[in-house]
């Protein structure tokens, strides 16, 4: 009997009627409930997604863009550039990101001439003292006679200083007896030298593991 | 069959091995670079000036050269027959361990010693004078400007010219 009813057209047409008018039914109660629906408060959320990012100051200057210039006081065209005089100078990395960071640095110094870089002249006239204590620590293995790697071995926090990894600039005296194989003219003369400067940063977060997949090493280098 | 297996053992590996790398890359890194350079002007050229011979007496003034780079010191000194006797004098001009008579002040390029080294003849024999056969030369050092660690200016008048390549 229950199956015969199944099977009578009637019941499909009175399933399908049944079916429309629940699907009518379903959008109508819909559009009319939303204005009984009290609006709820709208509610504000900011998320900052974390940033890494630095910044190198000269002389508690301003922060330096990702490829400043360095030095200009030195050449300032008020007087000129003395050789054999000591010029204080002093470099520091600032965290400019959202995250505590490890820093390492690159200092390389080289002279250049007409022809670009000047390879048989010695960077070793181009005297950089750097500043060992105050949490910096010198790469020695990393480090050559025109490149000194140096590590800062204390995180960085957001919006902090390093101490300065460089205290002074001096090109050595002994160029103003440096001549030429004509005895006339200066080997030096003419020449340009040049000290430039890469600082990197890794988070601090699983710090050691960051500064050895970026670096190869962590900052306990020596 | 065989080949499906195949499919989703390779299609396993290559998503274990993306794990890994995705942890590897994981890491915030950041780099910037700053440079400053400053070109080394060296090169005196100095030469020396005697605007005046009157009175036996040599009127001695050095220049640093117009086209010269670099401030200098300067000494000079006369030589003459042991008959003659020769006095200096003039303002800024001291006698060193050399018997040079160095000027105290820096001659900037384009400039000349302030004031002249006076160098007097004196005791010629008789005759010379009328014959005029005798000489008497000065020469003259210059050495550029060398600063000390503070920037306070001194000579080396022991400098010795080197070579300079590596």
């Amino acid at each position: 009997m229950f199956k015969k009813i199944l099977r009578s057209p009637i019941t499909t047409v009175l399933l399908f009627v049944l079916a429309v008018a629940l699907l009518l039914g379903g959008t109508i109660g819909g559009v009319r409930a939303a204005p009984l629906t009290p609006m709820s408060q709208s509610y504000r959320a900011s998320m900052e997604t974390s940033s890494i990012a630095i910044a190198l100051v000269e002389n508690d200057g301003e922060p330096l863009g990702p490829d400043a210039s360095i030095l200009e006081s030195l050449a300032n065209g008020k007087e000129p550039f003395k050789v054999g005089k000591t010029y204080s100078e002093k470099l520091v990395v600032r965290n400019t990101g959202s995250i505590g960071t490890y820093i390492r640095v690159s200092v390389y110094k080289y002279w250049r001439d007409g022809n670009g870089k000047a390879v048989n002249l010695d960077p070793s006239l181009i005297a950089i003292k750097f500043n060992t204590s105050d949490g910096w620590t010198i790469d020695t293995d990393a480090s050559t006679e025109e490149r000194t790697v140096l590590y800062y071995t204390n995180p960085i926090a957001p919006e902090s200083d390093t101490t300065s990894f460089i205290d002074s600039v001096t090109i050595d005296g002994k160029i103003v007896k440096m001549l030429n194989d004509d005895q006339k003219s200066y080997v030096y003369d003419g020449i340009t030298f040049y000290i430039d400067v890469v600082a990197d940063a890794v988070q601090d977060h699983s710090g050691e593991a960051a500064m050895l997949s970026a670096w190869g090493k962590t900052n306990a280098a020596g | 069959m065989k080949r499906r297996n195949i499919f989703l053992a390779i299609l396993a590996v290559a998503l274990i091995l993306s794990v890994g790398l995705s942890s590897a890359a994981a890491y915030f890194t950041t780099s910037v670079k700053a440079s400053g350079s400053v070109m080394i002007d060296l090169g005196p050229h100095t030469t020396i000036e005697e605007p005046d011979v009157s009175r036996w007496t040599k009127h001695v003034v050095i220049k640093n050269q117009d086209d010269s780079k670099q401030p200098v010191y300067v000494r000079a000194k006369a030589f003459a027959g042991s008959e003659f006797t020769l006095e200096y004098s003039g303002e800024g001009w001291t006698i060193d361990d050399e018997g040079f008579y160095r000027y105290s002040e820096i001659i900037a390029p384009g400039e000349t010693t302030a004031n002249e080294l006076l160098i007097k003849i004196e005791n010629i024999p008789e005759g010379v004078q009328e014959r005029g056969d005798f000489n008497v030369t000065v020469v003259y050092e210059a050495t550029p400007v060398l600063y000390d660690e503070a920037g306070e200016p001194y000579a080396d008048w022991n400098l010795k010219a080197e070579g300079g390549d590596l």
